[in-house]
């Protein structure tokens, strides 16, 4: 007889749970069937990525005869809102598990809840790919994302903007900076840029787009995040709504910034800026020739020449814009140094199976997880 | 002139060498006439409460900040807003240069808040240790204890797998931007200006190679004789890096060969078991271990303030040192110099910059325990040899001497346009 468990199931949205357990004698095409209603079963298989249980082996001492690697995580969808335990099976064992909601928690909790299902400390690190794109992890947690409540940092946005002037008045330089979700990339953009602003005799306006994956942001981070922000000094900060970064940057250019070629507006951009971004074609017509052919693909703190302004391309990298007064140009990088799940490219003369990272590195890999789709939506025609 | 100094730590709660320098020179500031000084140091942790940015120990002079804990990406953990208490106390202050020591505790972001409350102050920064090229510790030491040569990000990475790789590039990134904050840096050792400008991070014209200070009380140390010349002592914290085991094995290696050597440890040994990590402990039980074994040869003395040098050192012949890493200037060997001691240490880094061969002391082969057991035979009976070194030592760079180049350098600062 097989032996195995259903550690836990976690309600992520209406019609979706996550499953997290273990079983012994099951490969990757074993199914894992559920009771929907009555006699209505689904079925989908446990995947082939799999998690490490040490834990398991050991409390059954067979660690002679079994692999730790006995964990799974899966992705349930068609789970009616209103069932509160689970009932299930795989291959001869059945199952009956209570289905905790995830939704009743905050945000950040319930992200890190489901990280727990991946046995972070024993996992592997290079099957977080696996398990965020084939496992259904990531979809569950961008569901989880969508239904959360983020009026926590709404409410900081709006405060830090209480403490300013108002944004855009006529004949200023303005700067967009499309933050980074990273909470230390978007450390390393902004101090590249005050620090390059500070031979700025002239007074701007500082315009931040926050990044959707900000709703990921932990309390402590905003407050680093805040405190930096006050060595931005003499400039006029305003920070766009939380909102806008849902929007493609495009739009965000077009609308919220009434951009005219004329204007004296620096973008300096990541992530957010789709190549096919009408606002970067509306401006190619001006673009300084020298600036057309740069290759920034492996450039992305590098200084740039013409403005001393330091390249911030982040994860997925894609455009970067700025002005002068002499016009525009528009720079392209499209080999992101930084994919979200190419961690390991930097490394390649060193192997890296079998390694175990730490919470941070999950949590980097969510934010990241969340940053790329975000973008492949608003790169969507 | 007014000269605001910045440390890691306050030698009052954190008595390691780059504290005790950078107070050293504090001190020496405020004596002289035509100058004022204060000393900001990081608070060791726990000391300030939550919600308190700063603390004064001496009014006007001397102040703990809060301490940013991340010696990785170097967050600054003081507010950075223009009217924070720091930015209150420091503008009441009116420095007319700021020169910052390390940035362990102080962290990096500060420096750009300092830079915008006092844009035209300028601000020096000595290095200490290797920490702006080396994320694991500092001190090119890979993690299974070798001596790292060609840091980059995937040796990095080896010594620090649970970390980011992507969070190394951005440490890079955050202090290749720091460094165009400071208008000059000083380096206490040609080792380390030399590593650092090869790196690619520092241009050689703006680092200048100026010792460490140290305090008057120490520079005046006069030679008190010499003791049995089988005494040694190794001084310091004696953290793993530092090599304590190594020496203990050496003077084990020369017990068994009948040598009668006697080393006395000074420093916090038997404190450092609270808090340790796994590695430390393990470390720990194997000095434990010989510590046990060698308790008639060996005697641990703890710990000691930096005014007790002179008189710590008149009791030993010799000082050993066993560090693994490279180091960069360390103050035991300028304390030793001018209390007229030798030294035995390992011929590479700043220790073989520092320690000349047969004139200041010995050098064995890094690493090795037999080696340095060889020397401590050697030397246990060699009242001879002892005092042609004692002849030949070099002085330290006076307190004075140092002092001037200092205030030259601020001075320069100050005179640009």
């Amino acid at each position: 007889m097989a032996k195995g468990s259903l550690d836990f199931v976690y309600r992520v949205s209406s019609d979706s749970v996550v499953v997290g357990g273990w079983c012994f004698e099951a490969d990757s095409t074993t199914p894992l069937s559920w009771l929907v209603s009555g006699s209505d079963w689904r079925s989908r298989v446990l995947g082939a990525t799999r998690i490490r249980r040490p834990d398991v082996v050991q409390a059954l001492d067979c660690s002679d005869v079994e692999s730790p690697d006995c964990g799974f995580l899966v992705v349930l969808e068609d789970v009616p809102a209103d069932l509160d335990r689970l009932t299930a099976s795989i291959l001869d064992l059945s199952f009956e598990c209570e289905i905790i909601d995830l939704r009743a928690l905050s945000f950040a909790s319930a992200w890190d809840r489901l990280l727990s299902l991946t046995n972070w400390g024993f996992t592997p690190a290079e099957r977080a790919d696996g398990l965020f794109k084939h496992q259904g992890l990531g979809r569950a947690i961008l569901s989880l994302m969508a239904g959360a409540d983020h009026s926590w940092i709404q409410k900081q946005i709006k405060q830090l903007n209480g403490s300013r002037s108002s944004v855009c008045q006529d004949q200023r330089l303005r700067l967009l900076l499309c933050c980074a979700h990273d909470p230390e990339l978007l450390r390393l953009q902004l101090i590249g840029f005050f620090e390059a602003l500070a031979a700025c005799a002239s007074a701007f306006d500082l315009i931040l787009l926050p990044h959707p994956g900000w709703r990921m942001l932990s309390a402590e981070e905003w407050d680093r995040l805040e405190n930096l922000l006050a060595v931005t000094g003499e400039c006029n900060l305003f920070m766009l709504p939380l909102e806008a970064g849902d929007q493609s940057a495009d739009a965000v250019i077009n609308e919220q910034l009434d951009l005219r070629s004329s204007d004296s507006v620096v973008v300096l951009g990541s992530a957010l800026l789709p190549a096919s971004s009408a606002a970067l074609r509306q401006l190619q017509s001006v673009l300084r020739e020298e600036a057309k052919d740069q290759d920034l693909s492996a450039a992305w703190w590098q200084r740039d020449s013409h403005l001393s302004l330091p390249l911030l391309l982040g994860d997925g990298g894609c455009c970067l814009i700025y002005s002068n007064a002499h016009g525009y140009a528009l720079q392209t990088a499209s080999k992101a140094v930084w994919s979200c799940f190419q961690e390991w490219s930097c490394l390649e003369p060193q192997p890296a199976p079998e390694v175990v990272k730490g919470l941070q590195f999950w949590r980097h890999i969510v934010r990241s997880f969340v940053a790329e789709s975000m973008m492949a939506s608003s790169d969507r025609p | 002139m007014r000269v605001a100094v910045f440390s890691h730590g306050h030698p009052l709660y954190s008595p390691g060498g780059g504290e005790h320098a950078a107070y050293a020179l504090f001190q020496a500031l405020e004596a002289q006439g035509d100058c004022a000084a204060s000393f900001w140091a990081a608070a060791p942790a726990g000391l300030l409460d939550a919600d308190e940015q700063i603390r004064c120990l001496k009014p006007e002079r001397e102040f703990l900040l809060r301490r940013g804990d991340d010696p990785l990406l170097l967050h600054s953990a003081v507010q950075l807003f223009d009217h924070s208490p720091v930015a209150v106390q420091l503008r009441l202050w009116r420095p007319d240069v700021i020169h910052a020591h390390h940035v362990l505790g102080i962290g990096l972001d500060v420096f750009w808040a300092l830079r915008r409350w006092f844009p035209d102050v300028p601000i020096v920064y000595t290095l200490h240790e290797f920490l702006l090229l080396c994320p694991y510790h500092g001190q090119f030491l890979r993690r299974d204890g070798a001596i790292c040569d060609e840091p980059d990000l995937v040796t990095c990475a080896r010594c620090l797998p649970e970390v980011l790789v992507r969070h190394l590039q951005i440490r890079r990134g955050m202090i290749e931007e720091w460094v165009r904050l400071i208008d000059r840096f000083i380096s206490p050792s040609h080792q380390l200006a030399a590593m650092i400008c090869d790196s690619g991070l520092l241009a050689s014209d703006r680092v200048d190679v100026i010792d460490n200070l140290l305090p008057a009380s120490i520079a005046a140390a006069s030679d008190r004789g010499l003791p049995a010349v089988n005494r040694f002592a190794i001084f310091g914290n004696l953290s793993r890096p530092k090599g304590l085991d190594l020496v203990l094995k050496a003077v084990l290696l020369a017990r068994e060969q009948g040598a009668s050597v006697h080393l006395t440890i000074f420093g916090p040994v038997k404190q450092r078991r609270e808090g340790l990590s796994a590695d430390q402990d393990r470390y720990q039980d194997l000095v434990n271990s010989l510590l046990s074994s060698l308790s008639d040869c060996v005697t641990v003395s703890g710990v000691y303030r930096q005014q007790e040098i002179p008189e710590l050192m008149a009791s030993v012949a010799w000082v050993v040192m066993g560090s693994r890493w490279r180091e960069n200037a360390p103050v035991v060997i300028e304390e030793a110099l001018a209390c007229g001691r030798p030294l035995i240490v390992p011929g590479f880094g700043g220790m073989a910059e520092k320690v000349r061969d047969g004139l200041d002391g010995l050098h064995y082969r890094s690493g090795s325990a037999l080696s340095l057991a060889e020397l401590l035979i050697r030397c246990s009976s060699d009242t001879a040899g002892w005092s042609r070194l004692s002849q030949t030592l070099r002085q330290p760079t006076s307190s004075e001497k140092v002092l001037e180049a200092h205030c030259n350098l601020y001075a320069q600062l100050l005179s640009r346009d």
